[in-house]
């Protein structure tokens, strides 16, 4: 497996890819029942909840190349363990969550008529064999898709222009500031793609700080953007929708290109298998770490099968699918992963500094 | 031999990759549907659909697409569902229903006055249905419609289409894709418009039974025409108006609908002129004076003259363009004015997004209105605010600078 760095951007244009998949798919939470205003100021306003959330882990890794699980062996070998495989089974259920939704999504908007397992197993493959690519080769093709996909959206902005109706932006009378926090922190919470951020960064060339801010800026605006435009075209009946991006597609009325769903399908498809294989790489990235053995290239096909033999499972039924998708966007792994485990960290990293300072005087 | 055997791998996979081939139907055993009608049916079951598909009338022309004749072909079936109808359809004949290219939705009048909302669920359920899809209403029957036979194009669906197109165009109608009608339907409690399609046989087109005329005689005999100038109009998820010519042509005014549009005016003394609104934008904003809300419709419109009939010795042409701008003017106000009120306080459907411009620009007031909206609608005020500049007067007539 290649383990060349990447540079800042590169892995920032790939995990907006990852990110993006989650944004057009979940824009709104079918949960979430306000008003549709209150999308746009909750995609604005997730930015900054992001940013307060990273704190602790700036303060942790701002001067230093290394990684959430490097600093926790630091501090134990129990703790580097806890937090490890903390980190391993956030991202496997994320690979999970990717798959399940992938295939919810083909299924009710795309192709209804086929078995779950013939679009989990093509995708699963697919995402095998990126893993085994490494980090390289997936950086390379997600930097280049991002790149594609704003072209995408561009396009989504310019052929639903005339559908554009800004009086559904209009002032929110029920609870404002609770309906736009409670969007934000959906939003936050969603953002399950700062986990990659904190686990891959030693991969990457440059400082945290600086990967960081290109990733927030880059999805932020693809929020913004996605939050923005379903909004003005649908109003609240976006709310009606199971996937409002998708509906966009369809009724865009272009004389040339009669189906552009079709065209959407294929930014779905590509941006579902850039973070399957993220995650697969990063799971296995962890699980090399963690096993006192070495299972080499079979660490990956392990990861897999785990993968494809739960998300089949739970794809077996809607219900065991809005469990899942109720447990991720519910906030607990990001909390947990991503405030939590790095503040933790950050006190007793401080307290061990003083520990050292007053040892030396 | 790795590089060989990743290549034989990797096609295999892309050809499993395809997987919106597994199941397949082949072409030759496919009905693509063009036009969907529904009715309410006669009997015991609720629903009769008509299907418009393509069925080519090549044998004995050049090529397998005959565009001399109509290459549509009409299945009809019935059910207590639209879902039920449709199976019933593949049940009866051997080809496989395909909605992925159909191209409108046809209501028979007796359904839209009974109730709409239960046909959307199909609609919105099918992941094949296009949201753009134009829907309207048609004046007998959907089945009606669908059958007739039209001059020009291979489809009837097609000419039916873009009949629309050029009506909108003109500025007669705004078309309704599926997607808008719902939608303002869900946000305006079951209130929508749609066009309104007329069936129509041209004058002198009756079929000759004496048996002497000519081949191009009965072509003409037996082409059908549709009127589309008028609009239906929903409230609680059925027909309740169908709007005349008049109050309709206001409409495309009041949604910022007009790409292009006729006025034709005469004066006192009985000048006639004709001017081409070629550039339109409408903007439609409440003012609030007390308790009395006013939705003032702003009109910023360019016109050229198209045709205009003056005395040649008239001996002031310049007042005479300025008496056209008022005649438009006056046209423009009455044609909107009349749409608002039939629509609006008559009918009190909020069609033109009123409480959501309240909403915007009056929040405190609408708050205060929020609870009784649909009984203020009648309440409302309405007035235009028109500025129509005729700017391009042909090569003829030389106005002198006011």
């Amino acid at each position: 497996m290649e383990t060349h760095k990447i540079t800042g951007w590169q892995f920032a244009l790939t995990l907006a890819v990852a990110r993006m998949f989650s944004v057009v798919t979940y824009t709104p939470m079918n949960t979430q029942r306000v008003e549709s205003t209150a999308l746009v100021w909750g995609a604005f306003i997730s930015t900054f909840m992001i940013l307060i959330i990273m704190l602790p882990v700036f303060l942790l890794l701002r001067n230093q190349n290394t990684d959430i699980i490097s600093v926790a062996f630091d501090q134990s070998r129990v703790l580097g363990y806890i937090v490890g495989y903390g980190y391993f089974l956030g991202i496997l259920l994320e690979a999970a969550n990717t798959l399940i939704h992938f295939e919810f999504f083909m299924q009710n908007a795309i192709v209804p008529d086929i078995k779950s397992s013939i679009i989990l197993i093509t995708l699963f493959l697919a995402g095998i064999y990126g893993a085994y690519m490494g980090l390289e080769g997936i950086a390379r093709t997600g930097a280049i898709f991002c790149i594609i996909f704003a072209a995408a959206l561009f396009m989504v902005f310019l052929f639903s222009f005339s559908r554009i109706e800004l009086v559904h932006l209009k002032p929110i009378i029920s609870e404002p500031v609770k309906s736009v926090l409670s969007v934000a922190w959906g939003d936050t919470t969603r953002d399950i793609e700062i986990l990659l951020l904190i686990v891959l960064f030693p991969h990457v060339k440059g400082k945290f700080f600086g990967a960081t801010a290109k990733y927030l800026l880059l999805t932020a605006i693809g929020l913004l953007f996605v939050s923005f435009i379903t909004t003005a075209i649908l109003g609240d009946y976006l709310f009606q929708q199971v996937f409002p991006f998708f509906t966009i597609a369809t009724v865009v009325n272009l004389e040339s290109v009669r189906r552009l769903d079709a065209v959407y399908m294929m930014l779905w498809t590509i941006a579902a298998l850039i973070r399957v294989t993220l995650y697969l790489f990063t799971a296995n990235v962890l699980l090399q770490r963690l096993l006192p053995f070495k299972l080499k290239k079979l660490s990956v096909l392990f990861i897999a099968v785990i993968v494809l033999v739960s998300s089949l499972f739970v794809s077996r039924s809607i219900y065991y699918t809005s469990i899942i998708y109720q447990f991720v966007s519910n906030g607990l792994v990001l909390v947990l992963l991503a405030i939590f485990i790095p503040l933790v960290l950050l006190i007793l990293s401080k307290l061990k500094q003083a520990k050292r300072g007053e040892s030396n005087r | 031999m790795k590089k060989i055997l990743t290549v034989i791998l990797s096609a295999i996979l892309l050809i499993g990759s395809l997987t919106a081939c597994f199941p397949s139907y082949r072409l030759t055993g496919t009905a693509v549907i063009q036009a969907f009608g529904i009715d309410l049916a006669e009997g015991e079951e609720k629903y009769e659909i008509t299907l418009q598909i393509y069925e080519q009338q090549g044998p004995g022309a050049a090529t397998t697409i005959d565009p001399s004749v109509n290459n549509a072909a009409i299945i009809t079936a019935k059910g207590d569902t639209i879902a039920g109808a449709i199976d019933n359809i593949v049940s009866s004949q051997s080809e496989y229903p395909f909605t992925g290219q159909n191209r409108m939705l046809v209501l028979g009048k007796g359904l839209a006055e009974d109730d709409v909302k239960h046909i959307f669920s199909f609609f919105e359920h099918s992941r094949l249905t296009r949201q753009n899809i134009d829907v309207l209403v048609a004046d007998t029957t959907a089945k009606e419609i669908l059958q007739i036979n039209m001059l020009h194009g291979i489809l009837s669906a097609q000419t039916l289409e873009d009949t629309l197109a050029n009506a909108q165009e003109r500025g007669f109608i705004v078309r309704c894709p599926y997607y808008m009608l719902t939608k303002t339907m869900y946000l305006n409690e079951g209130a929508g418009f749609t066009p309104y399609m007329i069936k129509h046989q041209p004058e002198g087109a009756e079929p000759d039974d004496s048996g002497d005329s000519t081949q191009k005689d009965k072509e003409v005999a037996d082409v059908d025409q549709v009127l589309c100038k008028q609009f239906a109009l929903f409230k609680d998820y059925a027909l309740v108006d169908i709007l005349d010519e008049e109050t309709s042509k206001g409409i495309p005014f009041l949604y910022d609908g007009i790409d292009k549009r006729l006025l034709e005016v005469q004066n006192e003394d009985g000048h006639e002129a004709v001017l081409n609104i070629y550039k339109c934008k409408t903007k439609l904003r409440p003012e609030l004076d007390g308790d009395t809300v006013t939705f003032v419709l702003r009109v910023e419109a360019r016109a050229s003259v198209e045709e205009s009939y003056m005395e040649s010795d008239y001996s002031k042409p310049e007042q005479l363009w300025m008496e056209y701008d008022d005649l438009c003017t006056q046209l423009v106000d009455k044609e909107t004015s009349k749409a608002f009120e039939t629509i609006v306080n008559k009918n009190g459907c909020d069609v033109f997004r009123l409480a959501e411009l309240l909403q915007k620009y009056e929040k405190d007031y609408y708050l205060q209105i929020k609870d009784n909206f649909q009984e203020e609608l009648k309440n409302f005020k309405f007035r235009t605010e028109i500025d129509l500049t005729v700017e391009r007067l042909g090569m003829e007539t030389e106005v002198e600078e006011t």
